[in-house]
């Protein structure tokens, strides 16, 4: 879980590293159309396909946190055993349906891989979109399994990260 | 679906199994196969979106760096002396913040920082101060910037600068009557926030000053958009590269504090999204089941008066709002929602009008969500800056905050020339 975990912490790193290329980029396209009256040719081909190996490597990092993020007020005062069991429950649905989401974006790159189909400015392949998102969506199913497997999720929510907050990470 | 959010499975899931489920049955297991191969991708890739990830990192590079502290000083130059003066520059400080990041549990937690062991120095009642917060951040999305108005203009198509122009005065309204409630609370009980003392006039210029940069980017971002010289996404661009500017010529914004941003944007945007993917398959099923056209169907054909309609969906919008994330109740309801709403006939608005009015009321209901029982995420967010204060004695002085809410929400309701005005003047 460990080494899972920090693959999954560089991957978001890349991930929000991608969207400030993204905010380059366009602040480069903008600025050339200005000034030159030249934007970047298929500037929004290129956010689109950053933006969608971005979200794809932020997903395994926030499975930690989507699968604490539930309400607990209907359950709070089950037994902790109902409650543990539940969550398993959550886990395994999650690894599955971040499993079939990749199988099929896998399909839909064989589709396209072997269509050769590309867009229309920069030429570039459909395939490169949906093999960026591959990777993420792999581990994210990855992570989830292991969760329902050790019965655990690991460190207690990261929201805290996503509100700048100096998260409790010692304890 | 409510069921299974109840029985603890994270929300996205809740939205996608039944979604899943209703698509294999109400066409064929193949045909979800189909519709599943573009999904996905589909959603990852849709231009208009990027906006959000944009505006999330841009929060959070201003959040590293340092920008709320010289906003919450300045404020509280000017504010400070008055009896819960500290409480009302908190509340200024997040408007002010609220104006370069979009979303409400960061400017919580960023103001909160610096304005939480200030106001308990000065011996302010410490469950008065984290209610304050609490509510004072939920201008971070009231306030243009604002993500809840983004997911809101693209599921229902409208144009994001004319949603943000409309959330303007509003926000505004927001932060007015934010101050008065502080005002009002320290009347009945001094006690709750004891005045600073007095800062002369020179120094007050000073720290003023020193919130050019936000001042700045505020401008350049919010400016561009209304102003339409450049797009929503553009804008967000621009925003984020001038506050890692800002951030890293004021030197507060350090590599770690640069790491911590971008994993709490992946952190984020990877929660919208998936609830973006869950609401999507969940309305597949949906569509193919022709319940929001049936619905729309009869709430044109209700006999009741629009008005008290569109009061009864946002109370229920509140009470959902009170046990579910917000955004996910947006995207889930929306689509069922929206296409009933433009068939009523509320005070003869426009169908565009009509849209953008109802966008800040649905603003305000999840605003309200955000520091009300049992759920209020802000009021969680600011407690772990707090820890001993126990988040039921933040509920109960945030009372007064819900109710300057609720007379907001009356008033947005009553005249939509609060929101409309800024729009109309913007062609």
């Amino acid at each position: 879980m460990k080494v899972l975990r920090a693959l999954a912490r560089i991957m978001a790193l890349a991930g929000g590293a991608l969207f400030a290329l993204v905010a380059v980029l366009t602040t480069v396209s903008i600025l050339g159309r200005w000034l030159a009256a030249r934007p970047v040719t298929g500037d929004v081909e290129l956010v689109q396909l950053g933006m969608a190996a971005g979200i794809a490597l932020c997903l395994p990092w926030c499975q930690f946190a989507a699968s604490q993020l539930v309400v607990d007020v209907f359950t709070a005062r089950s037994p902790e055993r109902v409650r543990r069991g539940l969550d398993r429950a959550g886990r395994v649905a999650a690894a599955l349906l971040f499993a079939l989401l990749a199988w099929r974006v896998a399909a839909a790159w064989q589709d396209q891989h072997a269509s050769g189909e590309s867009s229309i400015l920069l030429g570039l392949p459909l395939a490169w979109t949906s093999a960026a998102m591959l990777p993420g969506l792999v581990l994210a199913s990855l992570i989830a399994a292991l969760q329902a497997w050790q019965g655990d999720a690991g460190e207690p929510p990261e929201l805290l990260h996503a509100s700048g907050a100096s998260a409790p990470e010692a304890s | 679906m409510l069921l299974l959010m109840a029985l603890r499975l994270p929300v996205w899931l809740a939205m996608a199994l039944p979604g899943l489920a209703g698509v294999a049955w109400l066409a064929s297991p193949e045909a979800l196969l189909a519709q599943l191969k573009g999904l996905a991708i589909a959603r990852f890739t849709l231009y208009d979106l990027s906006v959000i990830p944009l505006f999330l990192l841009m929060g959070n590079l201003a959040t590293q760096g340092g920008l709320s502290a010289a906003l919450f000083r300045a404020a509280a130059g000017f504010v400070g002396h008055w009896r819960g003066g500290l409480a009302q520059a908190a509340v200024l400080a997040c408007a002010g913040f609220g104006a370069i990041c979009g979303s409400s549990v960061a400017t919580a937690a960023t103001v909160g920082r610096v304005a939480l062991p200030e106001m308990r120095r000065y011996g302010y009642e410490a469950s008065f101060a984290t209610a304050t917060l609490a509510a004072g951040g939920t201008l971070g999305i009231l306030i243009p910037p604002s993500v809840v108005l983004v997911i809101y203009a693209l599921v229902t198509e409208q144009n994001i600068a004319r949603l943000f122009a409309a959330a303007f005065v509003p926000g505004l309204l927001a932060a007015a009557l934010y101050c008065a409630a502080v005002a009002l609370a320290v009347r009945w009980r001094p006690e709750l926030g004891p005045p600073e003392p007095r800062v002369p006039w020179s120094v007050r210029w000073r720290l003023l000053a020193r919130v050019w940069p936000v001042a700045a980017i505020f401008a350049i971002v919010l400016g561009g958009i209304y102003g339409g010289v450049f797009t929503a996404t553009e804008g967000a661009a621009i925003g984020t590269l001038a506050t890692l500017l800002a951030g890293w010529a004021g030197g507060a914004l350090t590599r770690a504090g640069l790491a911590q941003a971008l994993v709490a944007t992946a952190e984020t945007t990877g929660l919208v999204f998936l609830i973006f993917l869950g609401a999507d398959i969940l309305n597949v099923a949906l569509a193919l089941s022709q319940m929001p056209a049936q619905l729309a169907a009869w709430v044109g054909g209700l006999d009741a008066p629009p008005l008290l309609v569109v009061a009864g969906l946002l109370l229920f919008y509140v009470l959902l709002g009170g046990v579910m994330d917000e955004i996910a109740m947006l995207l889930l309801t929306l689509p069922v929602v929206f296409p009933a709403l433009m068939q009523l006939d509320l005070w003869g608005l426009a169908p565009e009008a009509k849209a953008i009015w109802f966008g800040i009321l649905v603003l305000t209901v999840v605003n309200i969500g955000l520091i009300a029982p049992p759920v209020g995420l802000n009021v969680w967010v600011v407690s772990t800056l707090a820890p001993d204060v126990p988040m039921r004695r933040t509920y109960a002085r945030a009372t007064i905050f819900l109710a300057a809410d609720a007379l907001r929400l009356a008033l947005l309701l009553a005249f939509p020339a609060l929101s409309l005005w800024l729009v109309q003047r913007m062609t």
